[in-house]
């Protein structure tokens, strides 16, 4: 069993490296669709990344070599954490999601802190936008992910009782949430708001470190899909290899989606956005805990 | 929150897309649209009266002891066609051109160049010999003084006036 | 059509401040001399409640040994311009500032101190438009400085000015993500803006000087379109009426009527442009793309009508270039008709994105009084519940001929800034209409005429971002004096009030929400700046 996971886990993760990248392509032929524009073609961000490595470097910052150091760490941990998710998807035990979890909580800080390494005033302010709502929303992503592998591990939809589906539906919405606020699109893609005041570290990095830094961000976008989609399927479907086809069915029209929503949205204010995406979240989470609470003891 | 947001979908269905594949389709330039200019070397008479309503200077006549040539650079071309405007003897066509990158600069230039006359009192280089015929067909009164630079027609004048005075105050002594 | 009582007002103002004046067609021109001038000012400021335009300085040694100086003010309702005009000394050239009682006349001061070398007294003085290292006894505008003569610059290094007390962010003025070259030190406590200073001039072209120097009567219509990239026909516009007003030429009704219909899809382009921005500035990207597709349409109509896109090139002293025949018209109507109906479907949805909505809701706030201290200009002073616009209270070209609604709100936010120009490319939409609708026969363009010397003209022209005024001294085959003044010149020193205890994230679109054209503003000398220099805002907005 284990020697097979192997073998078909090696090509999958090669799968998952370059998804993203496509799936970004075909997200930016929709916003130009629903932009009424012909767009790029769909193998425009490999084109964009394939560009950006092979451009002549201009090492213009000291910390370059940190810069390169963290981005890759979150690559790598982002991978892994791929992996682990893949193996909660066929297996259905929790404590690979957790594993998956810690691995993208280490992904996401390492992504994110990378602007503060950058001695820019527009990357720092950037940077520092971020980091508060990433404390923000990753406790929340957790907290919720985490609510919704133990519930789907029950799998309580066979009882009949009502008030675990509210408490389910309500963890799910949070996770979404969750998911797509940590996948940096409009209204939350901090890094880039505000162009004229601080345009953050797309300005600051050109070459080969702009390219790992997008590929970062697209890799994180693909996980906090994985990250909800796996449990959901679990959770209505069921733990097996072709619960993790019908997840991996699901990632495109998850992406797009997202990318959807992201067209017909405006950007929400950068000080805002984190103090309202917390009271929501607490709400949420309380009110779930409350009813499971509740329907334990009653 | 209202579902108002969404009929973004519906408008961006309904107008399809609107941008095009230039360069690879035909611009969308309109007939009237004002372009690059031509100037037509054979009925060009190298009057000037472009050069005087230029507004940015992007005709400019330059002279030599031989030669006047009136020179065009697309540069400095504000494309509004005043020079069509005043042309005398229509020499200047307005086209619909304006793609007019390039990689050489020469390619900016166009040059008109004319033969020059001389003065026939003085000798000194005067209008081009186009202009000359062209006055000529114009006005045959000034056939006469058509060969002779202003500066020797005001000469021939002040003399002439001078000599009538001088007539004159001879005549009242 | 003028009021009697309204004129003898300032007849009898100036006959008591020991000057002259007297009427010509809608102007009324007073001499006074210096000494009165700050009361002058006030009366007519504060008392008979007139906008205050612009000031401008005049080398008159040439013709009678004097400097002077003009101050512009418009009497809007009763459809008047006032030109209050003091001679200086030609040596030494000194003027009282009324800037004690016309906040607003801070800048031209200053302008006028740079470039005519006129001092004042009763104020601090700063350089505003040339840049430091500029020699301080040349005068760009001064007859006798040639207008190809440029000193050798000299590169000093940029000096911020840094606070201890709270953090800086500098903000252009050449920034990635910037448009123009402007200069904004923003001073933030946190997330909030506590102060603000501007730095702008950057690209001053030398506009005016090449005008007086180096060409002729029809060939400034040209320069002038091109002091601003976005509303340019405005400019020529203004520049024409005023030689024709100095001259007292009688320009065909038709070519009136072309220009004001051009002038109208030239308010269209500029404000979808503004909003498309201004949805770009909120992240709501498809609100840009798609109010541009939208524009785009406009864009072709003036190609259609004038044969460009941008800089239409059609305006000349005496009329027009370009006629509107029976198929442009039927054209045009139709082009109109699609373009109301689709700009009103989208405007709705864009309006309300959630995030739009809240974000411009509220923020940038200019209250009633500062508008009117400040005498800001077009949307930015009728959001704030001014009630003025030059098209309906000092009617040129076609105007008197059409009815139309001025928008007006009282909020003086963001909000009401956008949806002042909402409101108005509807009612400039029915305007082209009602225009191509009575279209008079006739010629469009003036051939014969002369233009007298010595005499002056005053015009203003409501651009789609406010009032736009040209004062035009005329001379021999070119003008002797012309100044130009562009509306953003007058609205930067509000964004003082707007920006400040405003949060940071709302400073850029609070800045594009007065639609700001910096290329407008920075027109007048041929250098390039290489520092930024300190200038104290609170000296701006008293």
């Amino acid at each position: 069993m284990e020697q097979l996971l192997v073998y078909t886990l090696t090509p999958l993760i090669v799968l998952y490296a370059i998804i993203p990248v496509i799936l970004d392509g075909v997200e930016r032929k929709l916003k130009a669709a629903l932009q009424s524009r012909i767009g790029p073609p769909v193998t425009q961000t490999i084109y964009d990344l394939l560009k950006l490595v092979l451009v002549k470097e201009i090492k213009t910052q000291p910390t370059i070599l940190y810069v390169y150091l963290s981005l890759t760490s979150s690559i790598v941990t982002g991978l892994a954490s791929l992996y682990y998710i893949t193996l909660y998807a066929l297996r259905g035990d929790q404590v690979d999601m957790f594993y998956a979890l810690a691995l993208f909580a280490i992904t996401t800080s390492t992504h994110t802190v990378t602007p503060l390494i950058v001695p820019n005033p527009y990357s720092f302010i950037g940077g520092i936008r971020e980091v508060v709502l990433g404390v923000v929303n990753e406790a929340a992503l957790i907290t919720s992910i985490s609510l919704y592998t133990i519930m789907a591990q029950r799998s309580v939809l066979k009882s009949t009782q009502w008030v675990t589906i509210i408490a389910v539906a309500l963890v799910a919405l949070t996770a979404f949430i969750a998911s797509y606020v940590a996948s940096s699109r409009v209204p939350f893609d901090i890094a880039e708001a505000e162009p004229e005041v601080a345009s953050g570290i797309f300005v600051e990095f050109s070459g080969s470190v702009l390219a790992l830094n997008i590929y970062s961000l697209l890799l994180r976008r693909l996980i906090v899909k994985l990250l909800v989609l796996a449990p959901t399927v679990g959770l209505l479907y069921g733990f097996s290899l072709t619960g993790l086809l019908v997840v991996l069915l699901l990632l495109p029209a998850t992406w797009v989606t997202y990318a959807t929503v992201a067209v017909i949205l405006g950007r929400s204010r950068v000080d805002v956005a984190p103090l309202t995406l917390a009271k929501i979240y607490i709400a949420l989470i309380l009110i779930s805990i409350t009813v499971l609470l509740v329907q334990a003891y009653a | 929150m209202s579902h108002k947001p969404l009929k973004l979908i519906i408008i961006a269905g309904s107008k399809g897309r609107v941008t095009v594949k230039y360069p690879y389709q035909e611009p969308l330039i309109t007939p009237e649209f004002r372009g690059e200019i031509e100037i037509d070397p054979a009925k060009c008479i190298g009057c000037g009266a472009c050069v005087k309503a230029c507004p940015p200077n992007a005709l400019e006549l330059l002279e030599s002891e031989k030669e006047v040539i009136l020179r065009y650079f697309v540069g400095r071309c504000i494309f509004c066609w005043r020079c069509i405007d005043v042309c005398p003897v229509n020499a200047i066509k307005g086209t619909r051109n304006f793609e007019l990158a390039t990689d050489k600069h020469t390619d900016l230039y166009t040059l008109v160049v004319h033969t020059r006359t001389t003065c026939e009192i003085c000798g000194k280089p005067f209008e081009t010999t186009r202009m000359q015929r062209y006055i000529a067909e114009k006005s045959p009164v000034t056939e006469e003084y058509a060969s002779i630079c202003p500066d020797c027609r005001k000469r021939l004048l002040a003399e002439a006036v001078s000599a009538r005075r001088v007539g004159i105050s001879e005549h009242k002594e | 059509m003028l009021n009697l009582e309204e004129t003898t007002k300032y007849i009898e103002l100036a006959s008591k401040s020991g000057g002259q004046a007297k009427i010509e067609g809608d102007t009324v021109f007073i001499t006074i001399p210096p000494d009165r001038l700050v009361d002058v000012a006030d009366t007519i400021f504060n008392k008979y409640n007139t906008s205050f335009r612009v000031c401008a300085g005049v080398d008159e040694r040439p013709l009678n040994g004097h400097f002077s100086l003009v101050h512009l003010f418009t009497d809007d309702k009763a459809g008047l311009y006032v030109a209050v005009k003091t001679y200086l000394s030609g040596e030494s050239p000194v003027a009282p500032s009324i800037t004690s009682v016309v906040p607003a006349a801070d800048w031209c001061e200053m302008e006028a101190r740079d470039l005519l070398g006129i001092e004042f007294t009763g104020r601090e003085t700063y350089r505003l438009v040339l840049p430091p290292w500029w020699p301080s006894n040349l005068y760009p505008l001064r007859k006798e400085t040639p207008y190809n003569y440029r000193p050798e610059p000299r590169l000093e290094s940029e000096k911020l000015g840094y606070s201890r007390e709270y953090g800086v962010i500098p903000l252009g003025p050449y920034h990635p993500a910037l448009h123009e070259p402007e200069y904004f030190e923003l001073y933030v406590e946190g997330e909030r803006v506590v102060d603000v200073k501007y730095r702008g001039f950057h690209v001053h072209r030398g506009v005016e000087k090449l005008a007086e120097s180096r060409m002729s009567y029809q060939q400034v219509n040209f320069l002038a379109e091109r002091i601003c990239g976005i509303c340019g026909f405005v400019h020529s516009t203004c520049y024409a009426l005023a030689v024709e007003k100095a001259a007292k030429l009688d320009v065909p009704e038709r070519a009136q009527f072309i220009r004001s219909i051009v002038l109208e899809v030239e308010r269209i382009h500029s404000h979808l442009l503004l909003l498309g921005v201004a949805f770009h500035l909120l992240g709501y990207d498809a609100g840009f793309m798609h109010i541009w597709r939208i524009r785009e349409r406009v864009m072709q109509l003036a190609e259609l009508l004038t044969g460009s896109r941008k800089t239409y090139g059609i305006n000349l002293v005496g009329g027009v270039r370009r006629d509107v025949n029976e198929e442009k018209k039927q054209k045009t109507l139709e082009a109109l008709r699609e373009l109301g109906r689709e700009f009103k479907n989208f405007i709705e949805v864009a309006i309300s994105v959630p995030q739009v909505k809240k974000r411009l809701t509220g923020s940038g706030v200019l209250p009633r009084e500062e508008a009117v201290k400040l005498s800001v200009e077009g949307p930015v002073a009728r959001a704030s519940g001014v009630n003025k616009d030059a098209r309906r209270d000092l009617p040129y070209a076609a105007y008197k001929y059409v009815s139309f609604k001025v928008p007006v709100y009282t909020e003086g936010d963001n909000l009401a800034r956008v949806l002042v120009r909402v409101d108005e490319v509807f009612e400039s939409i029915s305007i082209i209409e009602q225009l191509l609708d009575k279209l008079p026969g006739g010629s469009i363009l003036l051939t014969d005429f002369e233009i007298p010397e010595g005499r002056v003209g005053v015009q203003v022209v409501e651009a789609p971002r406010g009032g736009d005024i040209h004062y035009v001294v005329t001379g021999k085959g070119a003008p002797y004096r012309w100044r130009v003044r562009a509306p953003t010149y007058a609205n930067i020193p509000a964004l003082r009030v707007m920006l400040r205890d405003q949060p940071l994230a709302d400073a850029p679109i609070t800045i594009a929400s007065i639609d700001p054209c910096f290329s407008c503003t920075d027109r007048v000398v041929v250098v390039r700046d290489g520092r930024i220099e300190e200038i104290k805002l609170t000296q701006l907005v008293k």
